[in-house]
C-alpha cells in the first residue's frame, strides 16, 4: 500500500461514550468479518473487557476502504486502553497514529477522560476529529456539545461529525473524513528501520506477537533486528497485519501498522514504547518517550484452598505470558500459606489480575492490602526497600522511613474544586499549582504520597466530582514519612495477611474502619469473635462479632422452609471461599473489604 | 396452571389447612409477612371470593380427606369485617372437619372485640394467638406497633373475662433498647394476666424489605448487643414458669403445643391459601411446594395464575425435613425418617452421622435424631454440614416416600 493511502488513527473517549461500538461498526462496514461471526465489542476479546465495558489491552485492526473518489485505502484503527493505570500504554498508542477521533456522547458532553485524552493527543500533534455520538437519543444535546467543543477544547465545532454508532448512521461521512483529514503517515522507506512497539500478545503457536508501527524503513522476514532498550537480537520469522486474525504480509513499510513474530519467548522481553531497528543498518536515535514500566502497587495473592497453590503458580505463569507489566515472586504467610507477592501498575490492574485468575483459571484467591514500596533507613546505616508489611523491622531499629510521592494532575469543573482540595488535603497532598483553564475548568497539581492514592483516592475523586474530574500522575521522588505497621488480630491472633504499613496519623482511623468492615464480612461463629487493630502492643480499635443464635430463634413456619434452605445454600457456597485462620472462618470478601473504601 | 394435574391426593391421609388473611391497618416495622395496609372493603370481598374458588378446587381434588388442623393467620385476621369472617368460617365448614384436632386464629390487640370472640365460639375456633410482642410502651413504639400498651392490656383483660379456649401470646426478644428486666417483666405480666398455655418468643430479625431493615441500614439503628444472653434468660424464665421449649421459638404447657405448627416442623402435608401462602403436598412425581405470589390483586383476579409450583428433589426434601425437624426439642423421628427416605440417617450419610456423634451434637435417643440445646441454637452450622454431606451422595440413591 502506498503511504499516501494509509491512515493511522485511534478513537479516544470517556468511558461509555461508545468507543467499542464505533469500532465494531467500522469493522462490520469494512467487511473483513462476516455478520455471522460478528459479536459486539469485537476488539475487547476478554470477558472482563466486555463486561466492564473497558478496553484493557490495546488492539489494532487494518480495514480496507474505498473512498467516494474510488481510491483504495488501508485504515489502521488502533484501540486504546481506557484507564489511568494504563496511561503510558495509551500514550504509546496515540504516538503510533496521525489522527484521533475524539468521541463525545451527545447526551453527556465533554467529560474527564475526554479532556485528558484530548490533551494527550494534542501533545502528540495528532489531527483531532471531534465526533458526536448517540445523536439519535432523545436526551442528546448536540448544540450544547458543540459549544463545549468550541469553548472547552478550542476545536472548530463545525468540524464535528454526527454519528450514531449504535444505529450505524453517519459512518460514511466519518470514514471519508478520516481519509480527507487525517494526514497520511510520512517516513522514508529507504531510511534505516525505526519502529515502535505499542503492544504485544502471546500466541501459543507463534510465541510473542509484537504489535508495531513502522516509522521509517522496512521490516521483512529474515531481517535480524535489535530491540533498543534491551539490545536483544532476533530474527524476524513473519510480518503481517491485523485482520481480526493475523494476516501474513511480505513486509511492513514505513507508515504501516502490523505485527511481527521473531521467536521471542516471553512477553516481558518486549517493552511497550521500545524502538526496533535493524542490526545491520541501525537508526541513530530511538523513538522518544520510552519508559520502563515499573510496578507501583504491591499485594500478595494466596489461594483460598492451600492445595491450589500449584494451580495458582501455573495460572500466574500463563497470565504473565500476556501481561508484561505483572511481576511476581513467591511469598508465604502464617495465616494463608504459600502465595505470590505481586507488583501492579495500579489498583485496576490488580483487580483485573484477580478477576482473570478467578474466571479464566477458576481459582478462589485472596489478596492482601495493596502497598507501595518504602525505604527504611536503619540505625546501623543500612537502607532496605520493602513493600511487604511482613518485612517491616522492629521500630527500635528504624532511623527514618521514606515513601514515594507522586505529582498528581487533576482537572475538574470549578464547582467541585472545594471538594477535591479537601480530599487532597486529607490525602496529605501539597498544592504546587492551580490554573484556571477557562471560567469553568481548573487544573490543580498536587504532590502527595502514592500510598494515599493507592488506597481509595481515585474512587473518591470520581464520586466527589460526579465523574468529571480527570486524574493523572507520575512518580517524583521519595520523601520522609512516619510509618507504622498496623496489625489486625482476629480472635486475639494476628492475621499477618491483614497487616499493612500506614502513615502514623492515619493508623487510628484506618484501624477502626478495617475492624468495622471485617465485622460486617466475617460470619458469626459459635463464639464471640473480637477483631482488633494494633500498632505494636497497643490496641487502637476493636469490634466484636457476637455469636450466632438469632437466625435460629426467629420464627420458622411452613412458608419459610424454601427461603431458609436457599439461604443455607448461599451460605454453603460462600463457605467454599472461606479461609480458616485459627478457628475463625474468614471469607474472601473479608480480605477484599479491607481494600475498599467506605464512602462515609 | 391447574392444580389437579400435579397433586396426588391419593397419598393424603389428612391435611393441615392454612388461610392467609393479607390485610393490616398498617404495617409494623419488623413484619415480613405479606399484607396490604389501608385496603378497601371491596378488596377484602374479592379476596374471600378468590379463596372460595380455590377451596372449591381443593375440595374437588381431595374429596372428603380429613382436615387435621386449621390455622387462620395474617396479616390481621381480626381486622376482617365480621360478616366476611363468618363467610370464611362457613366456607371452611364445607371441608371434612370430623376429628379436627385444632382450629387457631390470629388476632391483634387493637382489633379484638367481644363480637369477634363470640363469633369464634360459634364456629368452634378453639385457639387464639394474640400478637402482644411486648408490654413496654417504648419497645412497642420501637417496633412500630399500632397497638398501644393500653390496647394490649385491654385486650388481655377482655380475653381473661371472655375467652374460654386455648391462648398463645407472641413476644419479641432483641428489640433495640430492651433489657433483661423489661423482657422478663413483659412475660411475667402476661402470664399473670391471661390464661395462656403457649408463648412464642421470636428473635427480632431485620427481614428483607421491611421498614426495620431500612432503619438498621440507613438510620443507624443498632442491633441489640446482648441479644443472645437476653434470649437465654427468657428461655430459662419460661421453663421455670412451666412453659417448656418444644421448638426453637415456641414454649407450651405440656400437651398444649400448637398441633398445626407441629405439622410444619414434622413436615406433614399442609395446604396454604391466600397470597404468599405456601403448601407442601405430595405430587405425582415427588414432593411439591406450592406458593401463591405475594400479590393480593393477582390472587383476587386469577388465583391460579398467582400459583407457583416447585418440585422438590429428594435431597431438598431431606434438607427441609431436617431444617424443620431439628428445630423441635424432640428432633426427627427415626421411624419417620426410615419410612420417608427408605434408609436410616446413619446408613445414608455415615460420615455425617459420625460427625454428629463425635461432636456430641446428637443426644442419646432410641426413637429420635435429637439435638442438644446448644446444637439447636447453632442449627445452621449443623445443617450446612448436612448439606455438604448430601452433595457427596449420588442423587440416584435417595428415594422419597411421603407422606409415609
Amino acid at each position: 500500500m502506498k503511504q499516501e493511502n494509509i491512515r493511522n488513527f485511534c478513537i479516544i473517549a470517556h468511558i461509555d461514550h461508545g468507543k467499542s461500538t464505533l469500532a465494531d461498526r467500522f469493522i462490520q462496514k469494512s467487511g473483513i468479518i462476516s455478520d455471522r461471526d460478528f459479536r459486539d465489542q469485537i476488539l475487547d476479546s476478554m470477558d472482563i473487557e466486555r463486561e466492564r465495558g473497558i478496553t484493557i489491552k490495546s488492539q489494532a485492526i487494518t480495514m480496507p476502504y474505498t473512498s467516494r473518489s474510488g481510491e483504495n485505502y488501508a485504515l489502521n484503527l488502533v484501540d486504546t486502553p481506557g484507564h489511568v493505570d494504563f496511561s503510558y500504554e495509551v500514550s504509546r498508542t496515540i504516538y503510533a497514529c496521525e489522527g484521533a477521533l475524539l468521541l463525545i456522547d451527545a447526551t453527556q458532553g465533554v467529560e474527564a477522560q475526554t479532556l485528558s485524552n484530548f490533551f494527550m493527543a494534542l501533545e502528540h500533534n495528532l489531527e483531532i476529529i471531534p465526533v458526536i455520538n448517540k445523536i439519535d437519543l432523545p436526551s442528546s444535546d448536540i448544540e450544547g456539545v458543540k459549544h463545549q467543543i468550541d469553548h472547552e477544547l478550542g476545536l472548530d465545532p463545525d468540524s464535528a461529525l454526527m454519528v450514531s454508532a449504535k444505529a450505524g448512521t453517519g459512518l460514511e461521512e466519518l470514514l471519508e473524513a478520516i481519509v480527507e483529514r487525517v494526514p497520511a503517515p510520512k517516513g522514508d522507506r529507504e531510511a534505516p528501520l525505526k519502529a515502535l512497539i505499542f503492544d504485544s500478545h502471546y500466541d501459543s503457536y507463534r510465541g510473542v506477537v509484537v504489535h508495531i508501527r513502522v516509522f521509517e524503513g522496512i521490516l521483512k522476514p529474515e531481517d535480524i533486528i535489535k530491540l533498543w532498550s534491551t539490545k536483544a537480537q532476533y530474527k524476524v520469522e513473519e510480518t503481517g497485519i491485523f485482520k481480526i486474525s493475523l494476516a501474513k504480509t511480505k513486509e511492513l513499510c514505513a507508515g504501516e501498522v502490523g505485527y511481527f513474530v521473531a521467536g521471542i519467548k516471553t512477553i516481558s522481553d518486549t517493552k511497550i514504547g521500545d524502538t526496533i531497528t535493524q542490526m545491520k543498518n541501525p537508526c541513530t536515535q530511538p523513538l522518544e518517550g520510552f519508559r520502563e514500566v515499573k510496578p507501583v502497587v504491591f499485594s500478595s495473592i494466596y489461594p483460598v484452598d492451600a492445595n491450589d497453590y500449584d494451580e495458582l503458580a501455573s495460572s500466574m505463569e500463563k497470565l504473565k505470558l500476556n501481561d508484561a507489566s505483572l511481576v511476581y515472586e513467591k511469598d508465604s504467610s502464617a495465616a494463608l500459606g504459600f502465595g505470590f507477592r505481586c507488583g501492579f501498575l495500579g489498583l485496576l490492574h490488580l483487580e483485573i489480575v484477580q478477576e482473570r485468575i478467578e474466571r479464566e483459571f477458576g481459582l478462589s484467591i485472596v489478596f492482601t492490602a495493596p502497598s507501595v514500596r518504602y525505604y527504611i533507613y536503619k540505625k546501623d546505616g543500612q537502607m532496605i526497600k520493602i513493600d511487604n508489611p511482613l518485612e517491616f523491622p522492629d521500630v527500635t531499629y528504624i532511623e527514618k522511613t521514606e515513601e514515594p510521592y507522586i505529582r498528581a494532575t487533576i482537572m475538574t469543573p470549578t464547582e467541585y474544586l472545594g471538594n477535591i482540595i479537601n480530599l487532597c488535603l486529607e490525602k496529605r497532598g501539597e498544592q504546587t499549582s492551580m490554573n484556571y483553564l477557562d471560567e469553568k475548568r481548573v487544573e490543580i497539581i498536587y504532590e502527595m504520597p502514592l500510598s494515599e492514592v493507592v488506597f481509595d483516592f481515585y474512587d473518591r475523586l470520581k464520586s466527589l466530582s460526579r465523574g468529571y474530574a480527570s486524574f493523572d500522575y507520575s512518580l517524583i521522588d521519595y520523601k520522609e514519612t512516619d510509618l507504622v505497621k498496623l496489625d489486625i488480630l482476629i480472635n486475639s491472633k494476628p492475621v499477618d495477611a491483614l497487616s499493612m504499613l500506614v502513615f502514623k496519623d492515619n493508623a487510628y482511623a484506618r484501624a477502626r474502619s478495617i475492624c468495622k468492615k471485617l465485622s460486617n464480612e466475617i460470619p458469626r461463629h459459635q463464639f464471640k469473635v473480637p477483631i482488633q487493630g494494633a500498632v505494636g502492643n497497643s490496641i487502637i480499635a476493636r469490634e466484636t462479632i457476637p455469636a450466632l443464635r438469632k437466625d435460629v430463634t426467629a420464627k420458622c413456619y411452613g412458608g419459610d422452609i424454601t427461603r431458609k434452605r436457599k439461604l443455607l445454600e448461599k451460605q454453603k457456597a460462600g463457605k467454599k471461599r472461606m479461609k480458616m485462620v485459627g478457628n475463625v472462618e474468614l471469607p474472601q470478601s473479608a480480605f477484599l473489604s479491607v481494600l475498599k473504601t467506605d464512602t462515609e | 396452571m391447574g392444580i389437579p394435574d400435579y397433586i396426588e391426593p391419593g397419598k393424603l391421609k389428612a391435611l393441615a389447612l392454612y388461610i392467609h388473611i393479607p390485610f393490616c391497618v398498617e404495617k409494623c416495622d419488623y413484619c415480613a409477612f405479606y399484607s396490604v395496609a389501608h385496603s378497601k372493603a371491596e378488596w377484602q370481598e374479592k379476596w374471600l371470593q378468590a379463596v372460595r374458588l380455590e377451596f372449591a378446587k381443593c375440595r374437588k381434588l381431595i374429596g372428603d380427606i380429613r382436615i387435621s388442623t386449621i390455622f387462620i393467620g395474617g396479616g390481621t385476621p381480626s381486622l376482617l369485617k365480621l360478616p366476611l369472617l363468618e363467610g370464611l368460617f362457613k366456607e371452611i365448614e364445607l371441608f371434612n372437619l370430623d376429628g379436627l384436632e385444632e382450629y387457631s386464629i390470629e388476632a391483634n390487640p387493637e382489633s379484638l372485640s367481644p363480637d369477634f370472640l363470640d363469633l369464634l365460639k360459634i364456629y368452634s375456633i378453639d385457639r387464639l394467638s394474640l400478637g402482644v410482642q411486648s408490654l413496654q410502651p417504648e419497645e412497642l413504639a420501637m417496633l412500630g406497633r399500632r397497638a398501644s400498651l393500653e390496647h394490649t392490656l385491654e385486650a388481655l383483660e377482655l380475653l381473661s373475662a371472655k375467652w374460654q379456649g386455648r391462648l398463645n401470646l407472641d413476644f419479641i426478644s432483641g428489640i433495640p433498647g430492651q433489657s433483661q428486666a423489661s423482657l422478663l417483666d413483659s412475660l411475667e405480666k402476661a402470664i399473670q394476666m391471661a390464661k395462656l398455655d403457649h408463648i412464642s418468643l421470636y428473635s427480632l430479625s431485620a427481614e428483607e424489605k421491611t421498614a426495620l431493615q431500612r432503619r438498621f441500614q440507613n438510620e443507624g439503628l443498632k442491633h441489640h448487643p446482648n441479644h443472645d444472653s437476653l434470649w437465654i434468660k427468657a428461655y430459662c424464665f419460661l421453663q421455670s414458669q412451666g412453659f417448656l421449649n418444644y421448638e426453637m421459638a415456641n414454649f407450651a404447657k405440656p400437651g398444649k403445643e400448637c398441633r398445626h405448627n407441629l405439622a410444619y416442623w414434622n413436615l406433614k402435608p399442609y395446604w396454604g391459601f391466600g397470597p404468599s401462602a405456601y403448601s407442601t403436598l405430595p405430587g405425582k412425581k415427588g414432593v411439591l411446594r406450592l406458593s401463591y405470589a405475594s400479590d393480593l390483586h393477582l390472587f383476587n383476579g386469577r388465583a391460579d395464575k398467582a400459583l407457583a409450583i416447585e418440585s422438590l428433589t429428594p435431597k431438598e426434601f431431606l434438607t427441609d425435613t431436617m431444617i424443620m425437624g431439628w428445630r423441635l426439642k424432640q428432633g426427627v423421628s427415626k421411624g419417620v425418617f426410615l419410612r420417608r427416605f427408605g434408609s436410616s440417617l446413619e446408613d445414608l450419610l455415615p460420615g455425617f452421622y459420625d460427625f454428629l456423634v463425635n461432636k456430641r451434637i446428637l443426644l442419646q435417643s432410641k426413637s429420635h435424631y435429637r439435638l442438644s440445646l446448644k446444637s439447636r441454637l447453632f442449627l445452621d452450622d449443623v445443617l450446612l454440614e448436612l448439606m455438604g454431606a448430601l452433595d457427596e451422595l449420588p442423587s440416584g440413591l435417595l428415594r422419597v416416600n411421603w407422606p409415609e
